[in-house]
């Protein structure tokens, strides 16, 4: 049997997926990212690899595909592939019937269309700022003083909403410190800074031209507080993926390694 | 060796750091006309510089210093160029460096900094940077002048740091970052006390947004003179507004009138007119061409020739009909000769927005790293309406009407028709197959019309990509963002490989 790897060095999260010849996942490894993208991407291979008994190291991988935020930097991938293709493919792996997906990384948004073929028909990506990403949610978690899953399990106990009007990472932290001085309930503000991420994930849907359902991927596809409130704001059906939604990115890329390993 | 187009890679001209090297083997003939006119060029700037006012003008000024790195924006602006495409953009941006210099050279004799010719200086009005000149064409004995155009808007064109000193002063100053850089940095300039202090009155426009409203503000009171503010209806397409934007215009010639004891002449008025109106019949043959598989005057040969055809030089200038006529005689040569604008023309784009100063050669690395060719731009696609030439009372209505329809504001004002659904009807007639959309980021007039462009373009069976820009400030979205988008696109949407691979990722962060 042969193995396929996808590395996807993501700015906060390394994600590594081997596939086997029939496509099954053989392995699969998420690890916090350290600052440099190399050495977090050998390590989560690494790591993989210690998973598939039929494998001594990663050189035996038939073939390898590098993606995310360091793309560039994964110098033993035997290819790099982007990362919206990645994502697109690791999608379309995980469920065929998907045709948007809003990408939330920790640090960019992306927007993206999929052929039948699990190519990308069109895309469009938010890598300008902050607002709206993991990083968001990540500051905002440190501002109410919680994880990030205690910080969405919060969100979804509201009963009313409190408008964050402030897009900028920055200055919504300073509108939830003010709010908070002012003893307003913490889960309805909770809510309401999913919401305001929701509006924003509005465009990158518009973007890729979700009509009815749209699947969520990244870290923050695990956020419950924020899908309730993308679909209570784009009035859309959030698909649920049969598979971890953040490991897309490394999904896609060892379905292309397997692709071009089999040369498919 | 190099002597076909493409057939080096231009990659190698970067090397992070200013470029000191950028001479490219074109071919004997090529290199040879553009060596010349290299030389050429150092030759007009020289002869600028010899004269007293303008030398004193280099160590009075600040932003002086980026016209250094004219002769550069010539390599940057021909690259990878060969033949008929090379001869029109040195002919066409020669004489805008030439007209350019004429102009700074009467506006530095007037300067009491610099030359300090009172005489001069009484018959200089002074117009805003976006605000077109045609009124001036009435007044043979006067003397139109900008001083923002050269202290601001081409310093970002000749370097892309050219402004940031600036900048940085306006929000020292107070003013927030994410303000359009285009008028934080005239008020950056106002704050150093920058301008030259000349003329006897001044006409501005309420042309694009609150941020130019800013900047006229600012200069109405740093200038100290009076200051005329016309104000061109935004709802440009409305029959209804036209008599109100007559009525304004004849406002402000009876201003220019009264502060300068001079009387409009309609007939030096219609005389420049008659040449302006022939200068468009040029024009309008090039868009023909255009529509050809065979276009020859496209991208910024066009649009920064169009823009001082267009708005400074507005048929007072002889010499720009003369060109324009050499112009066409060369793209007819080239369309005769079947002439690609890149090695190989891949997709036929127009570009929408309003371009980044401190990367106008982003037309041409799309067509030397990935096969497009940028037909036409926003801004270029103004009026191209007639002016009467000799009844006074039609003639007013057609000068307000041409400018209603300025550079900068024609397409950001006016709505959904002109900033939208235009853009389609031209993609139809000139048979392109992409748009690049670019995205000022401190521009709030375009950016309402973001989502509609999506989902028409998807409508219409275009490729729509995105370019996201600073305007003047490179810190905010560099050359490499830019070309970054452009990129993941081509690659990832249309999995297409760069004709020249060597600059796909290219080092230019410090460079001119």
């Amino acid at each position: 049997m042969r193995y396929f790897g996808g590395c996807d060095a993501g700015s906060t999260y390394t994600k590594c997926v081997i596939l086997d010849e029939d496509g099954k996942i053989a392995a699969s490894v998420t690890m916090k990212s350290r600052i440099n993208p190399v050495l977090s991407a050998q390590a989560a291979l690494d790591d993989a690899v210690t998973q598939v008994s039929d494998l001594k190291n990663a050189s035996e991988l038939a073939y390898l595909v590098g993606t995310g935020y360091g793309r560039n930097k994964v110098p033993f991938a035997d290819e790099n592939i982007s990362e919206i293709s990645c994502h697109a493919m690791g999608v379309h792996v995980a469920d065929p019937s998907v045709k948007a997906v809003i990408d939330i990384g920790g640090q960019d948004v992306k927007g993206i269309a999929i052929d039948t073929d699990g190519t990308v028909l069109d895309f469009a990506m938010n890598d300008k700022c902050a607002a709206g990403t993991g990083r968001f949610f990540e500051t905002m978690a440190n501002a109410f003083e919680m994880s990030l899953p205690e910080f969405s399990r919060l969100s979804l106990t509201a009963k009313n909403v409190i408008p964050i009007t402030a897009q900028c990472t920055v200055f919504a932290e300073s509108e939830v410190i003010s709010l908070v001085g002012e003893g307003k309930p913490m889960e309805e503000i909770a809510a309401g800074i999913e919401m305001s991420v929701a509006k924003r994930c509005f465009v990158m849907a518009k973007k890729a031209g979700a009509t009815d359902s749209v699947a969520l991927t990244g870290g923050c596809a695990k956020n419950d507080g924020l899908k309730d409130a993308i679909e209570k704001v784009l009035k859309i059906r959030v698909i649920d993926l049969a598979i971890d939604p953040q490991l897309m990115g490394a999904l896609g890329a060892a379905e292309f390694a397997r692709q071009k390993g089999m040369g498919a | 060796m190099g002597k076909s187009m493409g057939s080096e890679p231009l990659g190698k001209l970067y090397n992070g750091r200013k470029a000191k090297r950028r001479r490219e083997w074109r071919g004997l003939k090529d290199t040879w006309y553009d060596y010349v006119h290299w030389l050429g060029i150092w030759g007009t700037l020289i002869g600028f510089v010899l004269r007293p006012a303008n030398l004193k003008a280099f160590f009075r000024y600040r932003w002086m210093v980026n016209y250094l790195a004219v002769p550069d924006f010539f390599d940057r602006h021909t690259e990878g160029m060969r033949g008929t495409q090379l001869r029109v953009a040195r002919v066409a941006l020669e004489l805008v460096v030439r007209d350019m210099c004429k102009s700074m050279s009467v506006m530095f004799r007037a300067d009491p900094a610099c030359g300090n010719d009172k005489k001069l200086n009484e018959k200089l009005v002074v117009f805003d940077e976006n605000m077109m000149s045609q009124i001036m064409n009435g007044f043979p004995n006067l003397k139109w002048v900008s001083v923002e155009v050269p202290a601001v808007y081409t310093c970002a064109m000749m370097a892309q740091d050219g402004v940031l000193y600036y900048l940085d002063a306006a929000q020292e100053y107070g003013i927030p970052n994410d303000v359009c850089p285009m008028p934080a940095a005239e008020l950056g300039v106002a704050l150093k006390g920058d301008y030259p202090r000349i003329g006897r009155c001044a006409v501005q426009c309420n042309t694009t947004c609150d941020g130019s409203l800013m900047g006229n503000g600012i200069m109405a009171s740093c200038m100290d003179i009076p200051t005329f503010q016309l104000a061109v209806p935004i709802r440009h397409d409305e029959d209804s507004v036209q008599q109100y934007a007559a009525e304004e215009i004849l406002n402000a010639i009876a201003f220019i009138e009264e502060q300068t004891g001079e009387t409009f002449d309609w007939n030096a008025f219609f005389e420049t007119m008659k040449r302006f109106n022939k200068e468009t019949e040029q024009l309008l043959e090039w868009y023909d061409i255009s529509r050809t598989p065979y276009p020859q005057i496209t991208g910024n040969s066009l649009s920064l020739y169009r823009y001082a055809v267009y708005m400074a030089a507005g048929g007072r200038v002889d010499d720009f009909l003369k060109t324009d006529h050499k112009l066409t005689k060369l793209a007819m040569k080239g369309y005769g000769r079947k002439e690609l604008m890149a090695k190989q023309v891949r997709h036929r784009a127009i570009t929408w927005g309003v371009q980044s100063a401190y990367y106008t050669a982003f037309g041409i690395w799309l067509q030397n790293c990935w096969g497009i060719v940028p037909l036409v731009d926003m801004l270029t696609l103004c009026s191209t309406r007639m002016i009467d030439t000799e009844d006074k009372d039609k003639a007013v209505y057609d000068l307000a009407y041409l400018y209603e329809k300025m550079i900068m504001r024609s397409r950001s004002n006016g709505g959904y028709e002109v900033g939208v659904a235009d853009l389609w009807r031209f993609c139809e007639s000139f048979h392109v197959d992409m748009v690049i959309m670019y995205a000022h980021m401190g521009c709030k007039s375009m950016s309402g019309y973001h989502g509609l462009f999506e989902e028409e373009a998807r409508a219409h069976g275009i490729h729509l990509v995105w370019a996201t820009h600073g305007l003047m400030d490179a810190r905010t979205a560099s050359r490499k963002d830019m070309r970054t988008e452009v990129n993941r696109y081509m690659r990832t949407v249309l999995r297409e490989e760069p004709l020249d691979a060597s600059l796909e990722d290219i080092d230019d962060e410090l460079a001119w």
